[in-house]
């Protein structure tokens, strides 16, 4: 069933419909949410309100643009609320970013290096405006098409380009400096 | 087309990942094989994405997935007025504390407004009801805060970005100080040419203000 009969079907009052949708996006929204925010508490409270936002709005939705897309646009704003917050809580030094560990691995070596490599590419990631951000997160990790990101962002396919090309380089250079050369 | 450096090194990502146009990957090809700059560009680039890759995030929580769907549906289907507010698991010692408190704040309630009622004075209750928004706190603190809380690095990286953040940061920083003044605290030779034009423009004309 594709996903506008799904919208079709709970416009019309059928409840599984939506949990269906939610089971077919729950972690493409988690992951974007996750690697936006870098840590799983934030990306779970994106996933929670991105989908009840998306309840509320269904029910007036029009197939402008596909499901998918909007529900992108959904978690990427909620995502940008989430990352506002985090930022605010820094500013005041509430807070400090929460740092997770990475996937173990047999050698306690590996496992150091991996972790280490983790952080410097959160920090890199981090120090990114939050526009570069979004488009790298949904570029590099989620391979959307500039036309999709386009839509989800609502911006043209040349400023994401370049967009992208600078969250690159910076992200490069953060490296090439984190390592000393 | 423009065929320069720069117009190559825009696409040198997406050429990396074979996501373009057969011609354009040909073009890009054929440029780098003649040129030293960009073909250490690329190579840069691939040891980039081996790194991203290599430490792209991929641990949850055990089952966590599993549970997105019943806790969403555990909100959606409570009656509406409370669907917005989170799924709270209190530790233990919350509910006696949390009643303690507001019972005791019961009581304070009640007996100023026995003494107002008894002065005539304005109902205390109603007024704590009306408490500031958080959002205009923040702003408030903000301008006040002393310069050195600014996180030049988030300073910039707001400015650029645009958010409601930024407007306090920089109408904090137009009020409190001049640019040149704050310019050297921020990274500035770390920023693209565009972007310090941003900001000098945000800065100088209070656009945002």
């Amino acid at each position: 069933m594709t996903d506008l009969e799904l919208v079709d079907r709970f416009q019309k009052g059928d409840e599984s419909a939506f949990n269906e949708l939610v089971l077919r996006y729950k972690e493409k929204v988690y992951w974007t949410a996750r690697r936006f925010l870098q840590n799983h508490d934030d990306a779970d409270e994106v996933v929670q309100q991105s989908f009840l936002k998306a309840y509320v709005g269904l029910k007036n939705f029009r197939s402008d643009s596909g499901v998918f897309t909007w529900l992108y646009r959904i978690a990427v704003n909620t995502a940008l609320n989430v990352l506002r917050k985090q930022r605010t809580k820094e500013f005041f030094r509430l807070d400090e970013l929460t740092r997770e560990s990475s996937p173990e691995s047999d050698r306690p070596d590996e496992q150091y290096e991996r972790k280490e490599e983790r952080a410097l590419i959160d920090e890199a990631v981090h120090q990114l405006p939050e526009k570069q951000r979004a488009v790298f997160v949904l570029r590099y990790y989620d391979q959307l098409s500039y036309e999709e990101i386009a839509v989800i962002l609502k911006t043209s396919v040349g400023g994401l380009k370049a967009n992208y090309f600078h969250a690159m380089r910076k992200i490069e250079e953060y490296v090439r400096r984190a390592h000393g050369s | 087309m423009p065929t320069g450096h720069e117009h190559i090194e825009l696409r040198l990502a997406d050429f990396l990942a074979r996501d373009l146009p057969r011609e354009e990957m040909a073009e890009i090809q054929s440029h780098i094989d003649s040129c030293p700059a960009c073909k250490e560009r690329l190579e840069s680039l691939k040891n980039l994405t081996v790194l991203l890759d290599r430490s792209k995030i991929t641990d949850v929580p055990e089952g966590y997935f599993g549970t997105i769907l019943p806790r969403l549906r555990k909100s959606l289907d409570r009656p509406r007025g409370n669907r917005w507010l989170p799924d709270l698991r209190w530790p233990e010692f919350v509910p006696p504390v949390a009643a303690a408190i507001v019972i005791a704040g019961l009581l304070s309630v009640l007996s100023v407004r026995l003494s107002h009622d008894a002065s005539g004075q304005p109902d205390a209750v109603s007024q704590d009801l009306e408490a500031e928004d958080p959002t205009d706190v923040f702003f408030r603190e903000l301008q006040t805060a002393p310069l050195t809380t600014v996180r030049q690095e988030d300073a910039v990286a707001s400015a650029v970005s645009g958010t409601d953040l930024t407007k306090g940061m920089l109408r904090y920083m137009v009020g409190e100080t001049t640019f040149q003044e704050v310019a050297p605290l921020q990274s500035v030779e770390d920023l693209d040419p565009d972007e310090l034009e941003t900001i000098l423009a945000r800065l100088e004309t209070r656009t945002l203000l």
